[in-house]
């Protein structure tokens, strides 16, 4: 992948306090196009914040973010994702009294960016056939009619990928997808990852287990109390000892 | 007179605090509001007329009333809230306990009937009043006043003090937890609508005694303005109930001798509304209303 | 006699669907009585002052009540929860209380003089807004206003307006509030402030939850049930008030999703699965 010059989405002195308490201290970095960038760092070290805040859940108290240039700090959630910002929770979020199926076809652009017009608008149709090719990825198809709320584990993570996936994001952000997940599900989820990254500009991945990253990531930015304290290839971010004594130090390492 | 009206807006502010201070003390525990709560209030009238009128004297009759009002409110609990304990269900047991309030005022309005009925106080004790300042004040309403403040310190004190109040405290913060260190979390919760109940079925006498007789509108009325008040002084918040009593019920006094009095109504609940929007934990609540609460 | 129910009867349906419209977009109305009295008395002084003919004063009201729905929604969606319910208790009691105080109408005594609602103005409406639901139920909107009741944080970091959503559903139940009560006023001949308030959005409310808050029908046979079950029980005439308040707690002991509690799903394939609240 050749990163073109203009980053994608670029960071720049983020800040974010809760009443006195520094969740996000300084934190700048560029997600280039076509990366596969890699967030780590121990718990409580601003990862979901610096999601949070990027995707509008939280407003910055300082700093900018920009997406192809243009400032987006203040916009609201709902705009971010209209422009292509597209994220999955670390607590699983589905719509759990909602089928598999409506899970997917909700997220369609088209629609929910006018839902009056919607109704009205001639030749509107669910894309079906869209629907199904993507649950078909995630190994869902079977279960299309089930109700979101009774999914397993597994599947429910994967469920929250494709419906980010549905509504054609162009930078994705993944919250701990893999958290909780066996060896085997891991892989799947690895392959899933790999076979969605072609038609996304960007994705970045929050996780914690050191081999899933290190295989899937072009490159990785670690954080340790509200700061970023490394960046790099995976294997030169692993060599530092600054990220050895942070991370590994106080994280239990999986594998 | 001012002063007077000002000492009349504290005593039937001091009775809003009472019937609010009942709302808060459910919504500390469970996080749900209780719409029988009025109707209990309204009923502690009657109960202390019909106590009086049977030759019981005032103190007796008070104790009658806190006793049956307590009681119902232990019914309230076991058929509106028991069942409904999850946190989605806040509105079915709002509307449960709605359903049990309507329950009680028509079995009222059957036994007494649907107009006022007059509470028989003797005539010395009627015109019994101080002169301060040249202001008179009926002894009545001052020692109405009195009880309410007693009753309001005894209950703060043993919330703050006993380990009973140390149990509600706990359950407050998290039933869940609560039960892990081996409080009795339903016996707590049943202990909270004895209480809230039984300072309504008070704070319903004494209504009674200071207007001359118990009404059955009185819950929907000052019943439900109690909620608002609770709202105000902050959900959750003893203190808060209190302050937010005394307060609009001295403002409404002045809104009164100022002819305002027909706008009163609406202002408290534009009030409430203002409030809740800009400051949800309420007027007078401590800084985090978690640890403020009950 | 027959006209009488039929006539509350479809009010309840109409006010039971205007708190359902609400509870699309997740949010739960205690204002509803408050939206009822705004189109009860704006329509009923522009036939009785006006002249305005009843059809035109109706949506007139309806427009009044819709801005007003839109413009206390504005601020009150800021709280969530019981507060949001609190809030909205509050606007139903202010416009009683407000509606008491104002001459103009009557104030406490109410106000008279409107006339012309027959049931089948009622009916028709019945008709077209069940309609409109029966196929919005069907509509993608449907699973845009479902995914914003599911998770609202979710719905908006898809890419839903979720404040426009549900400012819209207040406007258009208020709406509805106030076209109803447009009819109910001038049927009934004479209103009085404390028809409504807090009191009537009670029951409202109560008519949606008894039905089942997932879907048309519950607010229709919850409405339907409520409005006609006091009149079966004229043999307990003297009992009524007391014995229709047992129903109900007992009602929501045994069944607190309501009666039909399922909700219907928007891909075409209408299998009705059991949903938990």
């Amino acid at each position: 992948m050749i990163a073109k010059s203009e980053p994608l989405l670029a960071i720049r002195d983020l800040n974010k306090q809760f009443r006195g308490l520094t969740a996000l201290d300084g934190v700048s970095f560029d997600i280039a196009q076509g990366e596969l960038l890699g967030l780590i760092g121990p718990n409580g070290a601003g990862k979901s914040v610096l999601v949070n805040v990027v995707s509008g859940i939280y407003g910055a108290t300082a700093g900018t973010v920009s997406f192809l240039g243009s400032d987006i700090t203040r916009l609201p959630s709902y705009q971010l994702a209209r422009l292509g910002i597209a994220r999955t929770f670390q607590n699983i979020r589905l719509f759990g009294r909602m089928t598999v199926l409506e899970n997917v076809l909700v997220a369609d652009k088209r629609y929910l960016t006018r839902p009056f017009r919607s109704l009205f608008a001639k030749g509107a149709h669910d894309d079906l056939a869209a629907a199904e090719d993507l649950l078909e990825r995630v190994d869902l198809i079977e279960k299309r009619d089930a109700l979101a709320g009774t999914l397993a584990y597994g599947e429910a993570r994967r469920l929250e990928i494709a419906r980010a996936l549905a509504g054609g994001p162009r930078l994705l952000f993944l919250d701990e997808p893999a958290a909780g997940m066996n060896e085997r599900e891991m892989q799947e989820l690895a392959a899933v990852i790999r076979s969605f990254r072609p038609a996304l500009d960007a994705i970045v991945l929050i996780e914690h287990d050191v081999a899933l990253i290190s295989e899937l990531s072009d490159r990785l930015v670690v954080m340790d109390s509200g700061k970023v304290i490394a960046t790099g290839k995976p294997v030169d971010v692993f060599a530092d000892p600054r990220v050895v004594e942070a991370y590994l130090g106080v994280e239990e390492c999986d594998d | 007179m001012l002063a007077e009206q000002i000492v009349n807006g504290i005593v039937m502010g001091s009775l809003y605090a009472l019937i609010a201070q009942g709302y808060t003390l459910v919504f500390g525990v469970l996080d749900k509001l209780n719409f029988a709560h009025g109707e209990i209030f309204m009923l502690g009238g009657y109960i202390g007329v019909s106590s009086v009128a049977l030759g019981a004297s005032i103190p007796l009759a008070l104790l009658l009333v806190m006793i049956v009002c307590g009681a119902l409110g232990l019914l309230v609990e076991f058929v509106s809230f028991r069942k409904f304990r999850s946190h989605d269900a806040h509105i079915t047991s709002a509307l449960s306990s709605f359903a049990f309030g309507l329950v009680v005022l028509d079995l009222v309005q059957k036994s007494w009937g649907t107009e006022p009925v007059a509470i028989e106080l003797p005539q010395t004790l009627r015109v019994a009043n101080l002169e301060f300042l040249g202001v008179h004040f009926s002894l009545v309403k001052l020692s109405i006043l009195g009880i309410a403040l007693v009753l309001m310190a005894a209950l703060h004190l043993a919330i703050a003090r006993t380990s009973l109040g140390r149990s509600i405290r706990a359950v407050a913060e998290s039933a869940t937890s609560a039960s892990l260190y081996g409080i009795n979390v339903t016996r707590v919760i049943q202990l909270v609508f004895l209480l809230a109940s039984a300072l309504a079925g008070f704070a319903g006498v004494a209504l009674a005694i200071r207007t001359g007789f118990a009404s059955s509108d009185v819950g929907f009325t000052l019943g439900i303005k109690a909620l608002a008040i609770m709202a105000i002084g902050g959900m959750g918040d003893l203190r808060g109930a209190f302050l937010g009593g005394l307060m609009i019920g001295v403002l409404e006094a002045l809104a009164f001798q100022w002819g305002f009095g027909q706008l009163a109504d609406t202002g408290v609940w534009l009030f409430m509304i203002f409030v809740l929007l800009v400051r949800p934990t309420g007027l007078f609540a401590a800084r985090s209303s978690k640890e403020a609460r009950a | 006699m027959i006209q009488d129910y039929v006539m509350q009867t479809g009010v309840n349906i109409l006010l039971a669907w205007s708190v359902y419209i609400i509870l699309l977009s997740g949010s739960l109305s205690f204002a509803n009585g408050g939206f009822m009295a705004i189109g009860a008395y704006v329509s009923a002084v522009l036939t009785v002052k006006f002249g305005v003919p009843l059809i035109l004063a109706a949506v007139l009201a309806g427009g009044v009540a819709f801005l007003f729905g839109i413009g206390v929604a504005f601020p009150a969606l800021r709280t969530r929860g019981l507060y949001l319910i609190l809030v909205t208790v509050g606007i139903a009691a202010s416009v009683r209380a407000m509606l008491e105080s104002i001459d103009y109408v009557g104030g406490i005594q109410g106000f008279s003089g409107m006339s012309g609602a027959s049931p089948w103005h009622v009916v028709a409406l019945v008709v077209i807004v069940g309609a409109a639901l029966w196929l919005l139920s069907r509509s993608r909107l449907q699973r845009i206003l479902d995914a914003v009741r599911e998770d609202e944080l979710v719905a908006a970091s898809m890419g839903i307006n979720v404040l426009y959503l549900k400012l819209a559903c207040f406007g258009a139940g208020a709406f509805i509030a106030a076209v109803a009560g447009s009819f109910y006023a001038h049927y009934i001949l004479f209103v009085r402030p404390d028809e409504f308030g807090i009191l009537a959005s009670v029951y409202i409310v109560l008519y949606v939850v008894l039905g089942g808050m997932n879907n048309l029908w519950g607010a229709l046979v919850g409405a339907t049930i409520m409005t006609l079950a006091p009149e079966l029980m004229r043999g307990l005439a003297q009992w009524r008030p007391t014995v229709f308040g047992l129903l109900i707690v007992v009602l929501l002991l045994v069944r607190p999703n309501g009666l039909l509690p399922f909700r219907i799903p928007t891909t075409g394939r209408a299998k009705r699965r059991a949903v938990k609240p």
